[in-house]
């Protein structure tokens, strides 16, 4: 891996000591990530974010104050430039969803290995968005769901949408697919109109929430 | 009939013969006022008093005779005609006499008798008349002038058949009114036998009925059981009776037993009694039919000698089934007071007590169960979010240390100290998970977290935390922890191995104490180790573990915590829980 200029600056919110240790001593060892501060508290990640503008938020939803979701957009209002991943363990996909609905960058679970979670990492920072396809796993069985009736996506389109979910590059698609990069983000841009959302992994959510997907 | 006739006939028998008697006075006092009045008074009374004395004498055999044959009656109206004609016809002085018979046929025959005895009577007194008035030796000393003759004589007939009439009717309203008497005792006797069931139902009542409210308001099966056996034996008036639960498919455990004039006995000696050692006995038939068996005194009610002995059955006694919607609850045995297996039809009212005794323990069983089964998902609940919050978490953080101590050395071989220096603060995390996963599978075992499990798995904890040292534990958890909520037994727990952990990473002690008591209705933790102590000022806190996460447990049920400690003096925790406010009473 080819040492970038700027090291990502990386604010872990957990409430947990013994999660930020392990996360510290994980993450310190990347030479492209920079943990800059901890926090166990809402009150405290806001505080160090506005002070520290960090690149990166990893954030727990269970904190002691205040839920992950509910402070995302705070976070974003004191530190704009700041993506945000959440960490979590919520095993309730109702917890998931209120992440998602909080528009945060990614979502990574706790079963997520240091590997994984460096690879989201860059991903969110290179402002792509994440999420584990686990996470994915839980959102599909989310109760109550409507069994609304759906936009129609092409053969194609679906096959693309299948490996966005398992948060595939474009270029990594394309290969599978045996197309082009162009090709594919055009199935992409299309996929995001006629399920009418704004990014990827809201596309896949929607798409893994109407069952247009298996994950 | 006869039988009612006769008991008349008793009755109107000395009213007969005391007028049959006073029937002879006239004769008498016409014999003594002028003895020539008719010559044969005197020979005619004599005789008549012979007869009447023997009637007299001789009244019941003549009497029964007379309901057989009431012709006999004949005799008596020939002899009176024969006196009168006797005697002077119309104005003779046995005319009295000769209604004695009219009057007895009356009595015992009513009207239809009177009339007939009269119509018998008429040809004969005619025939005497005629007979005293052509025959000089009859004749009386005055003539009576032929109309008065006449006149008389009718109305003589008269007043016979008047006498007939009458008293026939009279002792018809008798008799009616006797047969009215005596269905009006039949009635009250009747009445009185209604009553003595309706006060046997009502006691039934009164019994079903304290069955019913124990069921609202008992918290344990053994007070109904209690309610039902003196209900049994007080009420119902039963010998003696013998109460037991079912535990599992084959053994009866919470026996109880009352007998008359004892109090109630608990537990036969070792309890739990397993069916399969009452064979063929009338406990293990009404088991398997789910039906009353009835036996009697020389059957012996189990086959087990001890129980038997124990239940001291010496009558007839019946074996009830309990099942409530199919679930076999018990069995409750009744002794009564015969010496013959009582029959189907004396068990309607033991029936109505084990119906409502089996919805009421039944019903009482279910709720319990319920509620063990929700406390236990509660715990499970509890533990699974434990497990989530503490074990998880720990095992994340050692799993993300590892992982950079492996990656640190590929990246650097050389820094084996750096390492270690990871490895060292990894230690603790792993022992942290450690004692938090044996407290959630020590929640989870089997039949829940009782004073025994606790105490074992309190002894393991530390000694697990202390290998390579010595350290004197001991450990005093009251019997009564068993009988508080799982909810709290569990925070207890955890409690405890908090404690636990302290004293075995920060005390060096060689000597600890634990200890769990009830005192004023409230649960008291005594915690001390003899080792290093600290500065109160600078409690030191090791993560989850310590005496911070003791005071948040302990403040969360409603409790207070204090601790007392100096360097150099030990530690001492001392931390109580109101039981109520866990929804127990003490």
């Amino acid at each position: 891996m080819s040492e970038p200029q700027h090291p990502i600056r990386i604010l872990i919110v957990d409430d947990h000591t013994v999660v930020r240790r392990g996360l510290t001593m994980v993450l310190s060892l990347q030479r492209d990530f920079l943990v800059v501060g901890e926090a166990g508290s809402a009150a405290a990640a806001l505080h160090m974010a506005e002070t520290l503008q960090p690149d990166l938020i990893l954030l727990d939803l269970a904190l002691p104050d205040r839920s992950g979701s509910a402070i995302a957009s705070e976070l974003r209002r004191v530190a704009p430039q700041c993506r945000i991943l959440v960490l979590s363990g919520a095993q309730d996909a109702r917890l998931v969803q209120a992440a998602i609905d909080a528009r945060v960058d990614g979502y990574a679970p706790k079963e997520v290995t240091p590997a994984e979670l460096a690879e989201a990492i860059r991903r969110v920072a290179n402002e792509e968005s994440y999420i584990h396809p686990d996470v994915l796993h839980l959102l599909r069985r989310t109760p109550g769901q409507p069994e609304a009736s759906h936009p129609s996506l092409t053969r194609r389109e679906l096959e693309v949408l299948q490996l966005m979910a398992t948060m595939a590059t474009n270029r990594e698609i394309a290969e599978r697919l045996v197309v082009s990069e162009e090709t594919v983000r055009s199935h992409v841009k299309s996929i995001l109109r006629k399920l009418d959302q704004p990014n990827r992994t809201q596309a896949v959510i929607a798409a893994v929430r109407y069952g247009l997907i298996d994950v | 009939m006869i039988d009612d006739a006769n008991q008349e006939g008793h009755q109107v028998i000395p009213v007969l013969l005391l007028f049959r008697w006073a029937s002879l006075a006239p004769a008498l006092i016409v014999g003594l006022l002028s003895p020539a009045a008719a010559p044969l008074t005197g020979w005619v009374l004599l005789a008549l008093a012979a007869i009447t004395a023997v009637i007299s004498l001789r009244h019941h055999s003549l009497n029964r005779r007379l309901q057989q044959t009431p012709w006999l009656l004949v005799i008596d109206l020939a002899l009176s005609a024969i006196a009168i004609a006797l005697t002077g016809g119309v104005v003779s002085a046995f005319y009295f006499h000769a209604l004695s018979p009219i009057l007895a046929a009356a009595f015992f025959f009513k009207i239809r008798g009177g009339l007939v005895t009269a119509l018998a009577f008429t040809p004969l007194y005619i025939s005497a008349v005629l007979f005293a008035q052509r025959q000089p030796i009859a004749q009386p000393i005055v003539a009576v002038p032929s109309s008065i003759e006449l006149y008389l004589g009718l109305t003589q007939l008269f007043t016979v058949y008047l006498i007939a009439v009458t008293f026939g009717y009279s002792a018809r309203l008798l008799e009616t009114l006797r047969r009215q008497t005596g269905r009006l005792v039949k009635a009250s006797q009747h009445l009185a036998q209604s009553n003595m069931e309706l006060e046997h139902m009502n006691q039934q009542l009164r019994l079903v009925q304290s069955l019913t409210l124990s069921l609202q308001s008992a918290v344990e099966p053994v007070e109904m059981q209690k309610v039902l056996l003196n209900g049994l034996v007080k009420e119902m008036g039963y010998r003696s009776a013998a109460v037991a639960l079912s535990d599992s498919e084959a053994a009866l455990v919470s026996w109880m037993r009352r007998q008359r004039n004892d109090e109630i006995q608990n537990a036969f000696q070792d309890d739990a009694f397993d069916l399969r050692r009452a064979k063929e006995s009338p406990l293990e038939q009404a088991v398997r039919t789910r039906r009353f068996v009835p036996a009697d005194a020389q059957t012996p009610p189990t086959g087990d000698r001890m129980l038997d002995q124990w239940l001291g059955f010496e009558r007839a006694y019946v074996v009830a089934p309990l099942h409530l919607r199919g679930n076999w609850i018990g069995v409750l045995l009744v002794e009564t007071d015969e010496a013959e297996a009582p029959v189907e039809s004396k068990l309607t009212p033991l029936a109505l007590i084990v119906n409502h005794a089996s919805v009421a323990l039944g019903s009482l069983r279910l709720c319990i169960e319920r509620t063990q089964r929700l406390a236990t998902e509660e715990v499970r609940n509890r533990i699974a979010a434990d497990i989530h919050d503490s074990v998880s978490q720990h095992l994340f953080g050692l799993a993300y240390g590892l992982n950079a101590c492996n990656q640190l050395l590929e990246q650097q071989p050389e820094a084996t100290a750096q390492v270690k220096a990871q490895l060292a603060d990894l230690e603790p995390l792993a022992f942290a998970a450690l004692h938090q996963m044996r407290s959630a599978i020590l929640g989870l075992a089997p039949g829940g977290l009782d004073s025994r499990r606790l105490v074992a798995g309190l002894r393991k904890h530390m000694a697990s935390l202390c290998i390579g040292r010595t350290i004197t534990f001991d450990v005093q958890v009251t019997p009564a922890f068993d009988r508080w909520p799982l909810s709290l037994r569990h925070e207890l727990l955890l409690i405890a191995q908090e404690g636990v952990a302290n004293i075995a990473r920060h005390a060096s002690a060689c000597y600890a104490r634990l200890a769990i008591e009830e005192r004023n209705g409230g649960v008291v933790v005594h915690i001390e180790d003899d080792g290093v102590g600290f500065d109160p000022a600078q409690a030191a806190i090791v993560d989850g573990v310590g005496l911070d996460g003791i005071r948040r447990r302990v403040e969360r049920l409603g409790g207070h915590f204090d601790h007392e400690t100096q360097p150099g003096e030990g530690v001492r925790l001392h931390i109580e829980i109101p039981l109520q406010h866990t929804g127990v009473s003490a």
